[in-house]
């Protein structure tokens, strides 16, 4: 008994000298040493998502694995949920996150963004018996307008500055938000091109397209930690010589103004 | 159990602070892990608790104007109440259904109540609010209650059900020999013994109550953790967050069983 | 049967008929080819494959299985140390029992995941890289965790070890404190010492009790098993989710996911109830 009094004394104090300095590495010069670039990535369509075989394509996957072949090292894909991406960022569950993050100032203040690859253009589509009369974006702003967008994306961005009195309506997924709309629940589902655009495909019938969104376009970046300048610099030169080379101009038709990738995956 | 000496004053005092050094020391152990583990993990993560505060509310000229947690948490009472009372009914439609006479009821009930504890509650709600409310036009909060309730409910079936087999069966036919109606020996002889009895069990389904409403946020129902998320989305702010979440669903759980543990201890 | 039975017998139809109409007029398209395989799928080559659906369902049973005896072991040892105690002894029992029970598996499994794995990250990156060179490579990819999910199975086993674990202290310690004080009196006197009084008279005559609660507990550990697809693990929600978003069909598949979670569930229930039988009517030796 005295004993096991001793021990747990011991462990009292024992943590308080066992904590460790800073790690001070880049995140670059880990990624090199070790081989291997952990991406972090959520399933948006057709950002990322799986096919037939369970495999990850995507426009993502695509810019993750040109990334590790000019860097020279493998990839590994890192799929998490899009409410623990950042938390696993900021705990080293992987080097960055390649998932189509919104580049905005409040986000900002806690991770450091790389150039913009991307833009994110919006694209509305609607419920034709709700709101078949609706017409522009002042229709849409008001309370009785009930707004689906999925938590954390581009659409909830633009409902929450252009849609301030509408009714908005957050998920956690795209797929319960466009059901919403599908059985008339919600009037209008808002997001980036191209999903409303493949929607409107598939439910001629209920669905259409009330007006284009043309100005507003959100810029998407890399997400790395914060006070990594290497990292930054090296990602941020990668993505200008790809603009330059015209390589994400073409992948990205592929991806969102094409439709031959919608063989590759399951459901139909 | 123990050897009963006669011990002075000073000694009793000195052997009750031995007893209690052993759990005292593993206490303090616990939080010291505890501090550890926040030091150690928020090594290099810089924390921007400022940032933070304004979400639970703001000091302005007019006085205090809550942030959208504490709306959130607002909602999450409200939800957890009116779920609770909505539970307490089906639980008692459920017993009767399956303590009566007719085998059409007590069949229906059990296939209810095997259904909705054998299937996951996001599930439940998914399906609820997509299939059915659509045609019944419910609001996703009404549609929240419902189904929380009914979940909820059948867990409560069960403890009441218990509850109600556990009495002696000496009660019922005392109160038959006297004359009193079924209805009238519920009231007044059986319930209030049952429900002294399992307030305990109940006070444990009230608190996975409040836990369980956290799922609601799939069905956008503007509950705690969905303004959370909708803060963390706008910030990335998500450590800071989901502390506080944690510790307003701890305080709130809290508010719950300390109560139920001092009136459990009282009997 | 009589009247009234009739008439409930008419209500229920009438109430099943409208759910089943309410499922399939918001479902489109529907095909069981389709819906099978999700389960089992057949590639160019003609071989079977398990699908999405059954791959999450191999991860939950694993999950759950080693929550399951972490969370036995635990709750066993609180329960068992806490029992009859009282005061300041209580302490450190209740303190762990009262902050588990008291947080929501989401939020505690954040905590664990984001924040206590950090500081064993290196261990695991360790683990796996020493496990990747052995040969019993395989048998641990099927029993344990699949390759590069290690360390977030670790962190899901960890917490629904433990928050479970906080439940079934209780549940065990209730079945001690429920067993007559007089059993503890008369092992005293034939001289046994307090851990095989435990062992051989109060524990198993506290097990006759806890069954059918520690049974429900498991079940629930199986539903509780669906948090840990905020943390990505690939079981079966967050299979079912992923599913759902590719292919939009949202109605179809969760009524499968719910009738795979109902067919675990029941199965569970069933063992339980026969391990339950054999054990209350068997002898004390």
């Amino acid at each position: 008994m005295k004993y096991l009094v001793k021990i747990l004394a011991v462990m009292l104090v024992l943590p308080f000298f066992l904590a460790n300095a800073a790690r001070a590495e880049s995140t670059i010069d880990a990624v090199m040493e070790r081989g291997v670039l952990r991406v972090g990535f959520s399933t948006f369509v057709p950002w990322a998502m799986q096919d037939k075989n369970g495999e990850y394509i995507g426009f993502e996957i695509d810019v993750a694995k040109k990334l590790a072949e000019d860097l020279g090292v493998e990839l590994q894909l890192v799929p998490t949920s899009w409410d623990g991406i950042i938390p696993a960022l900021l705990a080293n569950k992987f080097d960055v996150i390649i998932g189509g993050m919104g580049v905005t100032t409040k986000r900002n203040l806690t991770v450091n963004f790389t150039v913009p690859y991307d833009y994110n253009a919006m694209d509305i589509t609607a419920n034709k018996e709700k709101a078949g009369g609706l017409k522009s974006l002042a229709d849409f702003n008001n309370k009785a307008v009930v707004v689906a967008v999925r938590n954390g994306s581009a659409g909830a961005t633009f409902a929450k500055k252009f849609l301030p009195e509408a009714t908005v309506r957050f998920f956690n997924e795209e797929a319960p938000a466009i059901q919403e709309v599908l059985s008339g629940r919600a009037f209008a589902f808002v997001s980036s091109r191209p999903l409303p655009t493949l929607e409107i495909a598939k439910n001629p019938d209920k669905l259409f397209r009330p007006f284009e969104i043309a100005e507003y376009k959100e810029p998407i970046g890399f997400a790395v930690r914060k006070g990594d300048f290497d990292t930054l610099n090296v990602f941020d030169n990668w993505i200008l010589t790809m603009h330059g080379s015209g390589w994400l101009k073409e992948r990205a038709e592929y991806w969102f103004m094409g439709t031959e990738w919608q063989e590759l995956i399951p459901g139909d | 159990m123990k050897n009963r000496k006669p011990f002075s004053s000073r000694e009793k005092f000195a052997n009750s602070m031995k007893n209690a050094l052993l759990p005292l020391l593993l206490v303090a152990c616990m939080v010291s892990c505890a501090v550890w583990v926040y030091i150690e993990a928020g090594d290099g993560y810089a924390w921007q608790w400022a940032r933070s505060w304004r979400y639970l509310g703001v000091w302005t000229a007019g006085g205090f104007r809550a942030g959208p947690l504490l709306q959130g948490l607002g909602i999450t009472v409200l939800l957890a109440f009116c779920s609770m009372f909505l539970a307490l009914f089906f639980a008692f439609s459920l017993v009767f259904m399956c303590l009566g006479q007719s085998p059409v009821l007590a069949f229906a009930g059990r296939a209810l109540i095997s259904l909705i504890r054998n299937t996951p509650l996001l599930i439940q709600l998914f399906l609820f609010y997509f299939v059915i409310a659509g045609v019944l036009r419910l609001n996703p909060f009404m549609t929240a209650v419902f189904c929380l309730a009914l979940f909820e409910g059948v867990y409560l079936a069960e403890i009441l059900r218990g509850g109600i087999l556990a009495l002696p069966h000496a009660q019922w036919e005392a109160a038959f020999s006297l004359g009193m109606s079924l209805p009238k020996t519920l009231r007044y002889v059986i319930l209030p013994q049952v429900f002294r009895n399992v307030l305990p069990s109940l006070a444990g389904q009230l608190i996975s109550l409040i836990k369980d409403t956290s799922l609601v946020s799939a069905i956008a129902a503007a509950d705690l953790t969905l303004q959370a998320r909708n803060v963390i989305s706008e910030t990335y702010l998500s450590f800071e967050i989901w502390i506080i979440v944690a510790v307003l669903y701890f305080l709130l759980t809290l508010f719950v069983s300390v109560p139920a543990l001092i009136f459990a201890q009282k009997r | 049967m009589n009247n009234a039975d009739k008439l409930f017998l008419l209500i229920f139809g009438v109430l099943f008929l409208f759910v089943l109409h309410a499922v399939f007029a918001s479902v489109q398209d529907f095909s069981f080819k389709r819906l099978f395989s999700y389960l089992i799928r057949a590639d160019e080559n003609g071989n079977w494959h398990a699908g999405v659906l059954l791959q999450g369902v191999g991860m939950t049973l694993r999950l759950s299985l080693w929550s399951l005896a972490l969370a036995f072991l635990t709750g066993s040892f609180v329960g068992i140390v806490s029992a009859h105690k009282s005061g300041v002894s209580a302490l450190p029992g209740r303190l762990y029992v009262l902050v588990l029970r008291n947080m929501p598996p989401l939020v505690l499994l954040f905590l664990v995941f984001f924040f206590a794995s950090s500081v064993l990250t290196e261990f695991w990156g360790n683990a796996e890289n020493s496990l990747a060179k052995s040969e019993y490579k395989g048998l641990f990819y099927v029993l344990a965790a699949p390759e590069g999910q290690l360390d977030r199975m670790a962190a899901c086993v960890l917490t629904l070890g433990l928050y479970e674990g906080a439940y079934i202290a209780e549940i065990v310690r209730a079945g001690i404190e429920s067993v007559p004080c007089g059993q503890w009196e008369a092992a005293r006197a034939s001289g046994l010492t307090a851990w095989q009084i435990r062992r051989h008279i109060i524990i198993p005559q506290a097990m006759r009790q806890s069954l059918a609660p520690l049974a429900g507990q498991s079940i629930s550990t199986m539903k509780d098993s669906a948090i840990a697809s905020i943390i990505s693990l690939q079981e079966l929600t967050f299979q079912s989710m992923e599913l759902m978003n590719v292919t939009g069909r949202t109605v179809e598949i969760w009524i499968l996911t719910a009738l795979l979670y109902y067919c675990l569930c029941v199965f569970l229930e069933k063992l339980s109830k026969k391990w339950e039988c054999s054990i209350k009517w068997k002898p004390l030796q």
